[in-house]
């Protein structure tokens, strides 16, 4: 598992996309931080990173190319005949792909942030207390726990369908979709349902580490996430694999 | 070699696989042995790849056991897998080069550093995938090209047993023969035990040592090189004429001898069509 891991990692570094959807991120980023801090300076820096995560666009720019490069290929490759025809057991292929996700997500994440916190010392104007920053990093933090549930979400669609285009465009589903299609339920048929959803529990979590209190809208947010994984899991027990 | 247990590298013992009321696989038992080229033959859809797919767990089979290397458990079959080279096609990222495919099937089997590079490197020479060839992305290779790197992928590690499956399809007749060569190469020269289908029965004839004619999901019969050399001793006469009598009896009275005659063995496919019916026509 650890070498397929490795090796994955090493494949999926070598996809371009990745890098543009990265550099695409920190410049959106950039935009909505200057646009922020115009207009509210210290407190509009952390609206302006806050609003740059909230929106489709940086899901788009961070989710879908990790998505694309850990998964996009496995169907067509078919690469997962070979590695499950070396002794992998099926839930550890699974796992490990989930792990790819996670591993390479955190490293996009971690270089938002580093990038981030270069633009808030650069930035004489903005003064943050230590308080404002951890919660700046938790929201972050936050996000790629939201980002990796779509990806997960994706992944057992694309399993269950044996479809690969139906993967990407979940993701895009998720990504750009998700709280609008629940605001749209809710504003028409009245049901408060999104606070129900892994969306909606990720943001009470927020919400209440903010005000310092447990978040534990945690414990089935991350309920979503392994049952997404158990899911694949037991269907990709069963599959048929062609060659 | 004999057939015992102790030197089997494969053993499949009443293998039964359905889909839904389909039976696939009616009970297959086979066994290839240390050493063998063993030839999988039989046509489309007789189960060959069906087998592939239960020795290599990626299906699920109904009844039966299946052992590789010895293994007496669900827990040895699984770690025995790995002592398994396969080839069942195309199976590599396009948008990496082959060698990129190659380093990260050898970095998934566990190979890092210099042994990687050393792997890797002596694996495309054996294919012949160098000169360039080997920086160039998959996905633009040519049919010959991308089986070549299949079965690149499939000897990386130099594994104990090989899994071809129906590796000449599709080539030209360089391509078969060179392919024919390597199979050969791999196992006199790396020690492999070979296991490879086709239903193109020429192809397997000079190769394998031992024949499985798999026909109706089962293996209606095995049979060795040696076997099938004696099966029929007979010969038959073939001249380029139209009447052979005529012919020798003109030739005879003028005083003229024969001196050549073609005399044929009974091929594979003749012996194929003996067994189940049906001609190659």
């Amino acid at each position: 598992m650890r070498d397929l891991l490795r090796a994955d990692i090493r494949r999926i570094s070598r996809m371009w996309l990745i890098y543009i959807g990265l550099f695409i991120a920190m410049f959106y980023i950039d935009f909505k931080i200057d646009e922020g801090v115009i207009n509210n300076g210290s407190i509009g820096f952390i609206s302006g990173v806050q609003a740059a995560f909230d929106g489709a666009p940086l899901a788009l720019f961070v989710v879908f190319p990790v998505f694309y490069a850990v998964f996009a290929h496995e169907l067509s490759s078919k690469s997962m005949q070979c590695i499950l025809g070396h002794g992998i057991t099926r839930d550890k292929l699974i796992a490990t792909k989930l792990l790819d996700a996670a591993i390479v997500l955190a490293a996009i994440y971690i270089a938002i942030t580093v990038w981030i916190l270069y633009r808030l010392s650069d930035n004489t104007s903005v003064i943050l207390s230590s308080s404002q920053k951890i919660n700046l990093i938790i929201f972050i933090c936050l996000r790629w726990v939201r980002h990796l549930g779509y990806i997960a979400f994706s992944a057992m669609i694309m399993y269950l369908s044996n479809f690969t285009a139906l993967g990407v465009i979940s993701c895009l589903a998720f990504t750009v979709m998700f709280k609008f299609i629940f605001k749209v339920i809710e504003f028409f048929a009245g049901l408060s349902i999104y606070d129900y959803t892994f969306d909606g529990l990720l943001d009470w979590a927020y919400t209440g580490i903010e005000v310092g209190g447990f978040a534990w809208q945690l414990i089935p947010a991350a309920g979503y996430i392994i049952a997404a994984l158990v899911i694949t899991i037991i269907f990709f027990r069963r599959k048929e694999f062609d060659f | 070699m004999g057939t015992t247990e102790e030197n089997a590298a494969i053993r499949l013992e009443n293998i039964q696989k359905s889909y839904g009321k389909h039976a696939v696989l009616k009970g297959v038992t086979m066994q290839v042995n240390k050493g063998d080229i063993y030839g999988l033959i039989g046509k489309n859809g007789a189960g060959k790849t069906t087998i592939f797919k239960m020795i290599l767990g990626l299906s699920e089979f109904t009844t039966g056991t299946v052992s590789i290397c010895g293994s007496k458990n669900r827990k040895e079959l699984f770690a025995n897998r790995s002592k398994i080279g396969f080839f069942v096609g195309s199976n590599f990222y396009g948008y990496l080069s082959g060698k990129a495919n190659l380093e990260y099937y050898a970095a998934a089997k566990g190979l890092s550093g210099r042994k990687l590079k050393e792997e890797v490197n002596r694996v495309l020479e054996i294919v012949g995938l160098t000169n360039g060839k080997e920086k160039q992305k998959a996905k633009g290779y040519s049919l010959g090209m991308k089986q070549r790197l299949g079965i690149g992928n499939a000897i990386l590690g130099n594994p104990e047993i090989l899994i071809l499956d129906e590796p000449t399809n599709g080539l030209d007749p360089q391509g078969i023969a060179d392919i024919r060569h390597m199979i050969k190469r791999f196992r006199d020269e790396f020690g492999m035990t070979v296991i490879v289908s086709s239903h193109i029965l020429g192809e397997l004839e000079n190769t394998a040592d031992r024949f499985g004619i798999v026909h109706e999901g089962i293996i209606a019969k095995e049979i060795t090189q040696e076997e099938l050399s004696v099966k029929r001793p007979e010969v038959e006469l073939t001249v380029s004429l139209d009447d052979v009598e005529k012919a020798r009896r003109v030739l005879s009275e003028n005083g003229i001898n024969i001196l050549k005659e073609s005399k044929e063995k009974v091929t594979l496919e003749d012996y194929y069509f003996e067994l189940i019916g049906g001609s190659a026509e």
